[in-house]
């Protein structure tokens, strides 16, 4: 079954709408929570970073303490809430294990996207989003400013960005230059490579190897992460890389800054 | 005032037509004249007026119904103290129960996610 994107993105809106939310500080993701029946506490868990649990029309979200980031903390809560407003009758309880939320897959379950999609739109509204854009190159600084607006993590700001960025641009997720997973808008020009490593070309793979944690070039052959292009060529696109910490963990942002 | 009267000035004064020299059966009558069903424009008031009122009550509302929720989570402490035996057992139980009907992610749990279930199980079959 394929995942409802659209339900999730208007139960979200309809929301917004309900509670007269115009401004990203008015997101207070708890008391919306709580203005529809779900409670939300913080508490000791150990190997997952939220827990819902429902009875009726009432529920109980509750999200680790120990999860050091505001932003993810309150898409922990936004992705509950999801579950609860969209899967009634399939999900009395859910868990959403630690680091889940950072660990995209195409494998995930359509239940699991939709309340991705559900939590993105909630805290990271279209029409607020789009408002907040600035007008300037894409880049991490960037989308950086847009999370603490939002007050939302890095990779869901980055794709709510790819998504809503007039500029062609791709967020990647990459763990120890392993297989990435990559977010692309619909009417995206360019088809992004399937490969089971990063290229050794990329900045990505050379800010790993390097041991660094940042890095950004704007001449990266395009054929390093597009099919139909040429690893060694003249066509060339941006490419910026942030790494998390120590994990090995790597977002990317490509960017089709000219024509190619 | 009656039901009347109230549906009336009120659709009045929504379409800007209210007269306080009308009797409300003549301003009731003179609305249906030009096209209005009252009673339609009645509820269809209502409900925008409840509508704006809750986007601007919401918020406190919320933060009141969190303080009562956090006083009864003060109380609700027991299975903090009881064994991984009593755990497991209730922990069973409810798992037969359907807060896990069709659950996710339910295998493998430590004691603190257990507890965590069976305290917010608790807590909303109070109500």
């Amino acid at each position: 079954m394929k995942a409802k994107k659209v339900i999730a993105e208007a139960e979200a809106r309809k929301i917004h709408y309900e509670l007269g939310i115009r401004h990203p500080s008015e997101i207070e993701v708890h008391l919306i929570a709580t203005s529809y029946g779900a409670f939300v506490r913080e508490r000791n868990l150990k190997g997952v970073d939220g827990l819902l649990v429902r009875k009726g029309k009432n529920a109980i979200i509750s999200v680790r303490n120990s999860i050091p980031e505001e932003g993810k903390k309150r898409f922990v809560i936004a992705h509950e809430l999801g579950h609860y407003f969209l899967h009634p009758q399939a999900r009395q309880t859910d868990m959403l294990m630690k680091d889940e939320v950072d660990r995209l897959s195409y494998l995930q379950s359509h239940e699991e996207l939709e309340a991705n999609y559900f939590a993105a739109e909630l805290l990271m509204p279209c029409d607020m989003f789009k408002l907040a854009l600035n007008d300037c190159d894409p880049s991490f600084a960037e989308i950086s400013r847009l999370a603490n607006l939002f007050q939302t993590t890095l990779s869901a700001t980055a794709i709510q960005y790819v998504k809503y960025t007039q500029e062609p641009c791709v967020f990647i997720i990459s763990k120890n230059l392993g297989k990435p997973w990559f977010f692309v808008r619909e009417d995206f020009d360019f088809r992004v490579e399937s490969r089971d490593k990063i290229h050794a070309y990329s900045v990505t793979a050379d800010t790993i190897k390097n041991g660094c944690k940042y890095d950004r070039a704007n001449d990266v052959p395009a054929g390093v992460w597009f099919r139909g292009y040429s690893d060694s060529g003249k066509d060339y696109i941006t490419e910026e890389t942030f790494v998390l910490g120590n994990s090995g963990i790597a977002y990317t942002l490509l960017w089709v800054h000219d024509a190619i | 005032m009656n039901n009347t009267y109230q549906k009336t000035r009120i659709c009045g004064v929504v379409k800007g037509l209210e007269s306080t020299q009308e009797t409300p059966e003549s301003a009731r009558e003179n609305l249906e004249l030009l096209g209005y069903d009252v009673d339609a424009e009645y509820v269809s008031f209502r409900r925008r007026f409840k509508g704006l009122i809750h986007k601007h009550t919401w918020k406190e509302a919320a933060i009141t119904k969190n303080d009562k929720f956090k006083q009864k989570i003060a109380v609700i402490d027991k299975w903090s103290k009881k064994s991984n035996d009593e755990i497991n057992l209730a922990y069973q139980m409810a798992q037969d129960s359907e807060y896990a009907l069709a659950a996710r992610n339910l295998e493998n749990l430590t004691r603190a996610e257990k507890i965590a279930i069976l305290e917010d199980k608790e807590l909303l079959d109070e109500g």
